[in-house]
């Protein structure tokens, strides 16, 4: 049974959520025109969108500290676990292409090895997605309907809210998207025929702005065969080894290990890494495997819809369009994606089109 | 009102001619995006292809980054170096990027062959976002944005609207003082040859302000950067072989924590290295994911470098660098 | 904070200024002890990311001391030290930390008080301004 919350009534939702079981809630904030997840304790305005960083780093950090260091006088000689909390945390906004994400993210920290930092965070959090409405979204770059996706899809939410003008359309998915039902109270309402006939049209509505497409058959097949293939010298030849790509996906994941020891103390932290700097894989003999941008660009595509398909069976891409976006010099992976495959001649390619003369 | 057919047609002819005859290895252009509304980097290679190139107002990058990497490039083991020059359609503050590599004799100037476009300026691809929100998005590609007098008329399907150039003009364009390419081997376009007098006019907002506000500004600014580093990579004045922000030996200068203080430290030392050569060309803050004001802390130098020493980065390649010279004059006032 | 002792580093050049200091040393000559030298062979090596890194590392100011400009012991060291080190205070300036924290100085070997003098109105000043919080990831006081 769905529900409805009026939006004037989101900021007492949130005093109960704080105050009966002191929950820390993180939504997306505009700030100086860039959106990004924050703590809150005022719900914002939120018509955002997607952020600029995706909400990955409320749970795996760009920089976080496993341990600390304990010090008896000049020596070093143990290490200290860092406190954590065992309150709730909600995050109040998350788009579904970011909520999927989080679901391949979980298979990744979960898998051969239980990342407990990230555990620690992900198990107390319940998620609130929020359907891609027009106007704001889709974006241009938006091509989730192509990856499994879709502007109201429920995959990785505990809760789905749809933006209706003055109320939000609330769909309960899980135990804990019921939890806040029951917190909550009174200030949801029975959702009506009314209601529920103009959220249906409000999703086919979205699912159809969606521009961009991507056919993901055969891609995989095409990687295969292509890894010698002079396609990546082309399409690479742009790249500047920004990071940028990596840095803003959801799914990315790669991290580095490090101790600092600074102002007399110590510590071990873990800090975001991309493939795409050029010290990635460098060796301690000094050998580099990916010593050019094209090979670690390369790398990039295959993680994404070969290796990752292959080790957790899902594709690592969830088309958010924010690599598109962000890219400086304008690669797309679904050119590229869609190149591969015409390059290996699997299939006419539809998304590459010859620059035409004005 | 700039001809863009016209300045797209003799580029593509000359793009031509230097390939025919062999005289350059490639060339580096703009080319049309299929899906997007602003240009992207080209490598033209055959004749043939020359007809993707253009000029408009979308040419954002600065394509002499690439001519570093080819700097870089190393021959296979047994094969003759191709030592042919590189074509590059080149704006007047990219043609500034070229002085200041031919100086530091980082691209000799015979490996560099210049097609200097005078073009009027670009836009924002930011800016630009801005303006097109209210057009369907599978539109947006398709958006033809032409110059009329003070104002950007913005086309898109048999429709047009009217921008003030203010509201889409990328900023280091209304600062800039140098239209035409400073340095070339085939100037495409009429331009003014007058140089305009520079104010500095974006950096007095921060110049105002008491120094704790400054450090306020700042704190908030580089507290959202994610140290992507894509400032320090779209830069073609930052072409260290290995930076030192990326060593770990004999010493590792900033830790890899992404935090206010790494980088602050990254921001200031980045902004020293710069001093004297940067030129401006703002790559830096088109690139930033985190839209930090980066060019304002390189334009105030860039100010101070002139106010001090009389260095004027990009303009005369005879010049000295600046930090590789020295005036005995040279003004030390607040020194003890 | 009643006991807070600044922490100041100081660059001196090995020819000039850091015989300077050693004849302020044997000339009995007091001045604060909050300086902590490093011995460099000119000005001119000084990299404005050494001066970067004390702040970052927490210290409070930091001075750089070398030959008077022509007596240089390498010629022309020093020239390029003060370009290199005017700018950088400019740019701490514009970053809203106190240009004051950071200063150059040129005193010669035979300037024994001179450089006594000018650590103990450094000291002065930076116990004026306080500990330095902004650089070193604190709260920017």
């Amino acid at each position: 049974m769905a529900k409805l919350i009026s939006k004037d009534k989101l900021d007492d939702l949130l005093s109960r959520l704080k105050e009966q079981e002191k929950y820390e809630v993180f939504a997306p904030v505009e700030v100086d025109g860039v959106t990004l997840y924050q703590h809150i304790n005022k719900v914002p305005s939120l018509e955002f969108t997607n952020s600029n960083k995706p909400p990955k780093d409320l749970f795996f950090p760009q920089t976080e500290t496993m341990f600390q260091l304990e010090r008896d006088d000049k020596v070093f000689v143990g290490t200290k676990d860092i406190e954590t909390s065992s309150d709730p945390i909600l995050v109040l906004g998350m788009r579904p292409c970011d909520s999927r994400a989080m679901l391949i993210l979980d298979k990744l920290f979960y898998w051969d090895y239980v990342d407990p930092y990230y555990k620690d965070r992900r198990d107390r959090t319940t998620i609130i997605s929020f359907t891609c409405t027009l106007p704001n979204m889709p974006k241009e770059s938006c091509f989730c309907t192509s990856m499994g996706g879709a502007p109201d899809s429920n995959e990785g939410a505990d809760m789905l809210w749809t933006d209706m003008g003055d109320v939000y359309y609330v769909e309960s998915l899980t135990d804990k998207g019921n939890k806040l039902l029951e917190l909550g109270g009174n200030l949801f309402t029975d959702s009506d025929q009314a209601h529920d006939s103009k959220v249906a049209e409000i999703k086919v509505n979205a699912k159809k702005a969606i521009s961009r497409k991507l056919d993901t058959n055969g891609v995989k097949e095409a990687l295969e065969k292509s890894f010698e293939s002079d396609y990546w010298d082309e399409f690479a030849a742009r790249c500047l080894g920004c990071g940028i790509c990596t840095l803003l996906c959801p799914t990315c994941h790669c991290f580095d290990i490090y101790d600092v020891i600074s102002n007399g103390e110590g510590r071990r932290e873990r800090t975001w890494d991309s493939c795409q700097y050029s010290h990635y894989t460098a060796h301690a003999s000094g050998h580099n495997p990916r010593p050019e941008k094209k090979h670690r660009q390369r790398n990039r595509i295959y993680h994404k819809f070969l290796y990752m398909e292959n080790n957790l069976d899902i594709i690592g891409c969830v088309g958010c369009g924010r690599c598109i976006s962000g890219c400086p010099v304008n690669i797309d992976i679904i050119e590229v994606a869609e190149g591969i495959k015409e390059a290996e001649g699997i299939k006419e390619a539809e998304g590459i089109k010859e620059a035409k003369n004005d | 009102m700039t001809d863009m057919k016209a300045l797209t047609d003799q580029i593509r002819s000359t793009a031509r001619e230097w390939l025919e005859k062999g005289e350059v290895k490639y060339i580096i252009g703009y080319e049309k995006d299929p899906n997007s509304p602003i240009a992207r980097p080209v490598f033209i290679h055959e004749p043939k292809d020359v007809d993707r190139l253009i000029i408009d107002l979308t040419c954002v990058n600065n394509l002499t980054r690439f001519l570093v990497d080819e700097m870089k490039n190393k021959p296979k083991r047994g094969e003759e170096p191709d030592l042919r020059p590189i074509g590059i359609v080149v704006k007047p503050c990219d043609s500034k990027t070229i002085v200041e590599l031919v100086k530091e004799k980082i691209v000799p100037r015979d490996r560099v062959k210049i097609i200097g476009v005078v073009s009027p300026s670009t836009i924002d691809p930011k800016k630009l976002n801005m303006a097109l929100k209210n057009i369907p998005q599978n539109k947006r590609k398709d958006v033809k944005l032409k110059e009329n007098g003070n104002d950007f008329i913005l086309e898109y399907d048999g429709e047009s609207s009217s921008i003030p150039q203010d509201d889409l003009l990328a900023d280091k364009c209304k600062v800039c003082v140098v239209h035409t390419p400073v340095i070339s081997d085939i100037t495409i376009g009429e331009g003014e040859k007058d140089w305009k007098k520079d104010n500095f006019e974006d950096i007095k907002d921060i110049e105002d302000m008491s120094p704790d506000e400054r450090w306020e500004f700042w704190k908030r600014q580089l507290d959202r950067c994610v140290r992507c580093y894509a400032c320090r990579e779209a830069c073609p004045l930052c072409y260290c072989e290995e930076c030192v922000f990326d060593r770990e030996k004999p010493y590792r200068w900033n830790e890899r924590t992404v935090g206010l203080k790494e980088n602050a430290f990254y921001h200031l030392v980045r902004a020293m290295h710069l001093a004297g050569r940067c030129v401006d060309c703002g790559e830096c803050e088109r690139v930033c994911p985190m839209d930090i004001p980066i060019r304002k802390i390189n334009r105030y130098l860039i100010k101070r470098a002139r106010e001090r020493f009389n260095v004027f980065p990009g303009i005369n390649v005879e010049e000295d660098p600046m930090f590789g010279s020295y005036d005995v004059d040279d003004p030390g006032e607040d020194i003890w | 904070m009643a006991d807070w002792e600044p922490k100041i580093i100081g660059f001196l050049c090995n020819w000039c200024s850091y015989t300077g200091a050693d004849l302020a040393g044997t000339s009995r000559l007091q001045y604060p002890s909050n300086i902590r030298i490093i011995k460099v062979m000119c000005s001119g090596r000084v990299n404005p990311q050494f001066v970067l890194k004390a702040f970052q590392e927490g210290a409070d100011g930091v001075l750089v001391s070398g030959c008077h400009p022509g007596d240089c012991h390498y010629i022309e060291g020093n020239y390029y030290a003060r370009r290199k080190l005017t700018l950088l205070k400019d740019l701490l300036e514009f970053m809203g930390v106190d240009p004051e924290r950071f200063q150059v100085s040129w005193v010669s070997a035979s300037e024994g008080h001179k450089f006594a003098e000018v650590v103990t109105k450094f000291t002065e000043q930076i116990k004026t301004l306080g500990p330095q919080t902004k650089l070193d990831g604190g709260d920017g006081e």
